[in-house]
């Protein structure tokens, strides 16, 4: 597949056939869907998400139907020519190429391997660069369609992790996840979150992505998919120069789900006014000096 | 883009009153801080339970100065709120979601169960624009009538306002369901607009009569809600993808048209379908 456009992120919205298909036809050029693992999965008890300093505070705790029930779901997508990208989790490299390999029955365009839920006591692995060879390269094994490594900006050393999805094979890294977080209720005196711990999204992390992003891109050859914090075509821009060929957006649907296309429609006159021909010509100027 | 308003302005609050509706429903009221909105009818706040879960309620009061929220207990968050007593704390977000339109001359209100809650303030709201209402309550038992005993109250000094009363049991007035009343009201008498909430069986025999007569509709909806503000997806419906925390609860009769789950099937808290409706 083409890594490029307007995505929407793993997890916001993402659990139906109907809800994605309208979120691509309100302008997303490829849908991925929330992470599914083995079983089905309630997630963390309530509440799951708060607001801080014009951010969002999540821990739905990877809340899914299982592998078998959500089939039925990207049948359906796959029926109605929904494009979509398939997020997995597994709690072990073996679990998680035997979600993925019951998925792609599907069709994909391509496999999300999540390894850096901040708020599940399985997601992570993306600390570690020789568990996420291990994650990456067992499900490379496991499937024929490109796979997408998507990484923690809580890692100490995010690109040595990048460098070891792209050695087990990895044909892109996504960049970032959320940041690990919390809120204290002063009034209460206790967390907010259900889960006491959750995960930042939305503008404040924006600046951590753009560095993640720029990192893994003067280190890696495969291409980088930015996403966080993403809610404007301004951002956007950054974060192609920082080095994203393709954006996904997830909070920033709460400004509607019109922002991809206002995003892209923005990228694009930015292009054409600046001289260039297409955003793939953006994609890592920033890195020149 | 104010995440902290999309997320319902995530804020503490103490019971300032609580008040037994019936042998099962209980109201808490709170202070509405001079900072936040009042809630329009139909619509409904997550209610953050300290140590249970976060759940989604409806406004049964909003003034100026307090909100009030009728809890059924069926369950551990629930049941852990109608044990609340004046100066325990809650969490609230919201208001949330698309309320009422007071619309037409003459409605049709029909409650099920707990479903008056979001019913009470539309039927001050109808009679504050000058409609002729009769609300028609139902439950089990006479013992379950929610806002029965108010509802009488208002009709004895508004002519405006007819009270009619169905319980399975046949302890109180009609005997049988609220659908059945509903189609014996309607040899009697029409209505220009139908308002109902409560189970989704009888929402969706509502919905049916209500197209039978050609009488415009408007039903408050349930659908498992984690978020309540358009993130997590759980309230999705098929095929469409209206999310009921945005798009509704309350639905016209011609969106629901569209939606083929409605009365059908919904989802558990994985994203599952469940071949049940409540
Ligand atoms: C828009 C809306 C308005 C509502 N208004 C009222 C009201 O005014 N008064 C009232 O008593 N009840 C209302 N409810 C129902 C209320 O939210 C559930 O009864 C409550 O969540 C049950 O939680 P529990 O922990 O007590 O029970 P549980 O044992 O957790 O569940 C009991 C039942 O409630 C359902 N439920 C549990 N959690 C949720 C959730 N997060 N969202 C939706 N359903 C859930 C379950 O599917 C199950 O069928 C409303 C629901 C919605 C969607
Ligand atoms: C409510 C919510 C749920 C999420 N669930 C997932 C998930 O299931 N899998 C995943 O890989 N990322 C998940 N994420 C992370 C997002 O995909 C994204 O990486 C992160 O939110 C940063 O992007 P944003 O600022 O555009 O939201 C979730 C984020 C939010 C806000
Ligand atoms: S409850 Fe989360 S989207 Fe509606």
């Amino acid at each position: 597949m083409e890594i490029k456009g307007y995505w929407l992120a793993s997890g916001i919205l993402g659990v139906t056939a109907s809800v994605l298909r309208r979120v691509h036809e309100s302008g997303a050029d490829v849908v991925v869907t929330k992470s599914i693992g083995p079983v089905p999965r309630v997630g963390h008890p309530g509440p799951i998400c708060t607001s801080s300093h014009g951010g969002l505070i999540n821990a739905v705790g990877l809340t899914n139907p299982g592998i078998d029930a959500f089939l039925d779901e990207l049948h359906r997508l796959g029926e109605w020519g929904v494009p979509f990208v398939l997020s997995v989790f597994g709690r072990s490299p073996q679990e998680a190429a035997s979600v993925a390999s019951r998925g792609v029955e599907a069709k994909p365009l391509a496999i999300e391997l999540n390894l850096s839920c901040p708020h599940a006591e399985i997601g992570q692995v993306a600390h570690d660069p020789d568990l996420t060879f291990q994650y990456v390269r067992a499900v490379k094994d496991a499937v024929d369609c490109p796979v997408f490594a998507k990484l923690t900006p809580n890692a100490s050393d995010i690109t040595s992790v990048g460098r070891a999805a792209e050695r087990a094979g990895a044909d892109a890294v996504v960049a970032i996840n959320t940041v690990r977080a919390m809120r204290i209720d002063i009034v209460q005196r206790r967390p907010i979150l259900g889960n006491l711990v959750g995960g930042l999204s939305g503008p404040p992390v924006f600046p951590i992505a753009v560095r993640a992003v720029y990192d893994l891109y003067a280190s890696l050859s495969v291409p980088i998919i930015g996403v966080g914090g993403v809610t404007t075509w301004q951002d956007a821009v950054e974060m192609h120069l920082a080095g994203a060929s393709a954006i996904e957006i997830g909070t920033g649907v709460l400004s509607g789900l019109d922002v991809f296309s206002r995003v892209r429609e923005g990228v694009m006159t930015y292009v054409q006014e600046t001289g260039f021909s297409d955003i793939a010509d953006i994609v890592g100027l920033a890195q020149r000096r | 883009m104010d995440i902290e308003l999309s997320t319902g302005r995530p804020r503490s609050v103490a019971i300032s009153r609580v008040v037994r509706e019936n042998i099962r429903d209980v109201t808490l009221f709170f202070r509405r801080q001079p900072d936040s909105p009042t809630a329009a009818p139909g619509q409904f706040f997550m209610v953050w339970v300290p140590d249970v879960d976060e759940i989604p309620l409806s406004a049964s009061w909003s003034d100026d100065e307090h909100i009030g929220l009728t809890v059924r207990p069926v369950g551990e968050a629930t049941q852990r709120l109608v044990r609340m007593r004046p100066g325990d704390y809650i969490g609230i977000r919201g208001p949330f979601g698309r309320s009422f339109s007071v619309t037409g001359d003459a409605a049709i209100v029909v409650g099920g169960g707990v479903g008056m809650a979001p019913l009470r303030p539309l039927v001050y709201a109808l009679l504050a624009s000058l409609k002729q209402v009769t609300v028609l309550i139902a439950a089990r038992t006479r013992d379950e009538l929610l806002f029965h005993d108010e509802m009488l109250r208002i009709a004895e000094s508004d002519s405006r306002l007819r009270t009619q009363v169905a319980t399975d049991d046949g302890s109180l007035g009609f005997h049988g369901l609220a659908t059945d009343c509903l189609t014996a009201l309607l040899e009697q008498q029409t209505a220009d607009v139908i308002y109902a909430c409560g189970p989704e069986r009888m929402m969706y025999e509502v919905y049916r009569i209500a197209l039978r007569h050609e009488i415009p509709i408007q039903l408050s909806l349930e659908r498992y809600m984690k978020c309540g503000c358009g993130l997590c997806g759980s309230c999705a419906l098929d095929p469409t993808g209206h999310l009921v925390c945005l798009d509704g609860p309350v639905f016209t009769g011609s969106t629901l048209a569209s939606i083929v789950e409605f009365g059908k099937y919904s989802r558990d808290a994985t994203g599952a379908r469940i071949d049940e409706i409540r």
